[in-house]
């Protein structure tokens, strides 16, 4: 009865629709956020959120649940067709049934064996009957029955892989300033599975020395693009006007704005055995050393602004405030480093920034007071600024995660057993002989599949 | 060249862009309107004006798409502006080429014109058009298979969620030789199937590729972003539509609102999430597809 139940098709569609559910709440809730936070927010309907843990539905039990639930169906549909595929081999149909079905086509028997083979076609299997010819079976291609099951063993090893990833995997973040080496561990006590030990009241694995890497920052580089610069209408109507011709695009007077090209991290890992390697690395461009993995994530810049005569180590992007002065003030971000020209050439930017004042009655305004660059001043709100200094720092991230290669293989899998059984062709040809006609039955899978391409090759002469 | 020079071409160069936009839309809007006066006289003469101002269209929209991508110099899908444009331009295409195939019928070409059309309109009226280079997110060798496999199957889903409502709505009853809009029977619906077919390995790869990517540029090849849950929420929709088409009773009705529903979900990956990350406030890491 269970196995019947797990093993049907109507109960994969039941769990599929369970989880479309699950990952329909998980875009709807904050994930991730406290339940007090939430409470806080205003968020609705607690008592539910945290009955299901909502605020984490991707490891809520109820989740869990439902996963373990797709994995026993998932393994028990492949057994159950493992077994079908294997012993009982796919049925031949009889010679009655096959003259008499309505797609079955005739040829002339001779060379039609020989044609079949010259198109790709091999031999499978053959039917002896007392009274009438015997059917002949032909295949050609991969039996999509296989594919599919290769696609869904794919799905098991991603379940899995995220599992593991779940369970064991960690992320960290480190900053690094130009001189000042930091060290990171690829060992954390943060992961679920050390949490579960815990619980359990069991001892978590120390962290060793041999897990210690030593990164130093050599230079961190950042590139902008020129960008042109429209003051591009909102209005619909405007827009309708420049569509048809009536107004014409114009440059904004503004000019060209910055836009991001690169950053890039020039650093040095010393590693566990002491060994040091000079590294770079950049967005979508990750340093991999062993089981080390560094992503750079970010920046940060910190500006050193004199204010009425007192020093500011102020952080761009993040309020400060001045003595004496009403409301906050913050900076725009750095602009340093290189900049790709669009007529071509390059220049160095000299750092410069915008500095913005934040009124005590509306915290989200932003008043710009003007733009500073290195060593010039500004005055403005009756203060005199002097930007004297600045420095960056390069926010990486390091990430050890032992799923990955399982969720790897498994998308190699479900994405080659995919694009073959639906993309590729199938066909199986079953047939028979009589006096001087070979009855033909094609069958095919897959969209490449094209009988009539496959009738045509076989009347050739 | 100066400077200046340098922003009156681009101003200029953009100019062009955006007229030929608007004409685009317009001949999208003209496919429309046929649509409807065929939808009410159902000639077939107006039909095949339907499929023909598609046709026209896509040549107009070919020219867009690749003096876009002159403009850019790079792939012309960087932004929401021009994911729409493209989307619109992908779904027309599949759409054309899958027409060729069942000639007879030609009514689904008004839904994916009114499609297209306000793809093309909501890009225009809401986007911003100028051009600007590559971040660093999307300088990555996944960029253009994820965003290409993304696309492709949603025009695929398009074409098919075409079908579907044209063959609920106008399938020739068996007692008729023809039906009002052409043979709209139940090979005509096989397309539905074998579209999603031909899609759903695309949005496989597009999700795969897109963890890839991910694992690339931030070290997490998963991270339960909006954006990436609702991608597996139309593939699991769609893995659920094509499972549906083995089971006898659900071949049906089941699977057609299962069809429907998936394209709901492939529009919501697509466009949904960004409303939906505003309504919500979620914090979201495909804030430059926004």
């Amino acid at each position: 009865m269970l196995y019947k139940f797990f093993s049907s098709l109507k109960t994969s569609v039941y769990i599929l629709a369970a989880m479309s559910i699950m990952f329909l709440i998980g875009t709807i809730f904050p994930q991730g956020e406290n339940i007090e936070d939430y409470i806080e927010a205003g968020g609705k309907y607690v008592p539910l959120v945290r009955a299901l843990d909502f605020l984490d539905i991707f490891m809520s039990p109820l989740f869990l649940v439902i996963t373990f639930v797709l994995t026993v169906n998932l393994i028990i549909c492949l057994y159950d067709r493992f077994k079908i595929f294997i012993k009982i081999k796919r049925r031949v149909i009889d010679f009655e049934r096959l003259k008499g079905h309505p797609n079955v086509l005739s040829f002339d028997k001779a060379a039609f064996e020989k044609r079949l083979k010259t198109i790709g076609f091999t031999f499978k299997i053959q039917t002896d009957d007392a009274v009438n010819p015997g059917i002949k079976v032909y295949e050609k291609g991969i039996q999509y029955w296989w594919l599919s099951w290769f696609y869904h063993v794919g799905i098991i090893l991603a379940i899995l892989g995220f599992f593991v990833t779940a369970l064991f995997a960690f992320e960290k973040g480190v900053l690094l300033f130009p001189g000042k080496p930091e060290s990171i561990s690829l060992y954390s006590k943060e992961t679920r599975w050390n949490e579960f030990l815990e619980k359990m009241g069991m001892d978590i694995p120390e962290e060793q020395v041999r897990d210690e890497y030593v990164l130093t920052l050599e230079e961190f580089v950042t590139e902008y693009n020129q960008v042109l610069k429209i003051d591009y209408p909102k209005g619909k109507l405007e827009r309708l006007a420049i569509g048809i011709g009536m107004t014409k695009l114009v440059p904004s007077p503004k000019g060209f704005s910055y836009m991001p090209k690169m950053w890039l991290t020039r650093f040095n890992v010393k590693k566990p055995d002491g060994e040091v390697l000079y590294a770079k690395l950049w967005v979508n461009r990750p340093f991999r050393t062993g089981y080390l993995t560094l992503y750079q994530m970010g920046y940060e810049q910190r500006v050193e602004l004199l204010a009425n005569g007192k020093v500011i180590d102020a952080e761009a992007r993040v309020p400060f405030e001045v003595e004496g002065v009403n409301g906050k003030f913050v900076l725009g971000s750095l602009k340093v480093g290189t900049l790709f020209k669009k007529d071509g050439t390059t220049e160095k930017i000299d750092p410069v920034t915008t500095l913005y004042h934040i009124p005590e009655d509306d915290p989200k305004a932003r008043n710009v007071l003007g733009e500073i660059t290195l060593g010039d001043k500004i005055d403005a709100k009756d203060t005199a600024f002097e930007f004297r200094d600045y420095k960056e720092g390069s926010y990486l991230s390091y990430r050890k995660d032992p799923g990955i290669w399982l969720v790897g293989l498994a998308g190699l899998f479900v994405f080659l057993g995919l694009f073959v059984r639906s993309l590729g062709a199938w066909y199986r040809i079953q047939y028979a002989v009589e006096s001087k006609t070979a009855y033909v039955l094609i069958s095919s899978r897959g969209i490449l599949a094209d009988k009539d391409r496959i009738i045509k090759k076989l009347k050739k002469k | 060249m100066t400077p200046e020079e340098i922003l009156l071409r681009d101003a200029f160069l953009l100019g062009i862009e955006l007229k030929l936009f608007w004409f685009v839309t317009l001949l999208y809007g003209i496919s429309f309107l046929i649509g409807i006066v065929y939808l009410i006289s159902s000639k077939p003469e107006i039909g095949r004006a339907l499929t023909w101002g598609l046709r026209i269209t896509v040549v107009f929209h070919t020219v867009l798409i690749i003096f876009r991508g002159f403009e850019g110099m790079r792939p012309p899908f960087q932004n929401l502006y021009e994911t729409l444009s493209w989307f619109a331009w992908f779904a027309n295409a599949t759409y054309l080429y899958a027409q060729s195939r069942w000639r007879e019928v030609h009514i689904p070409g008004f839904i994916v014109a009114g499609i297209a059309m306000a793809a093309c309109l909501y890009g225009i009226f809401s986007r911003n058009p100028v051009i600007s280079p590559l971040p660093p997110a999307l300088q990555s060798p996944w960029y253009e298979a994820h965003v290409i496999a993304a696309f492709l199957s949603y025009a695929v889903f398009v074409v098919s969620f075409a079908v579907e409502l044209c063959y609920l709505k106008f399938k020739t009853p068996p007692e008729e030789p023809h039906g009002i809009f052409g043979y709209i029977d139940n090979e005509f619906r096989r397309w539905t199937h074998r579209l999603v077919l031909f899609g759903f390995p695309f949005l496989t790869f597009a999700v795969f590729s897109g963890a890839a990517w991910a694992n690339d540029a931030w070290g997490r090849y998963w991270s339960w972003d909006p954006k990436e849950t609702w991608s597996l929420i139309t593939w699991t929709v769609y893995a659920m539509y094509l499972h549906s088409k083995t089971v006898g009773r659900w071949k049906d009705m089941p699977a057609s609102l299962l069809n429907i529903l998936g394209f709901i979900c492939m529009i919501m990956t697509f466009l949904g999430v960004n409303w939906l990350v505003k309504l919500f406030g979620i914090p979201s890491l495909h804030t430059y597809a926004v």
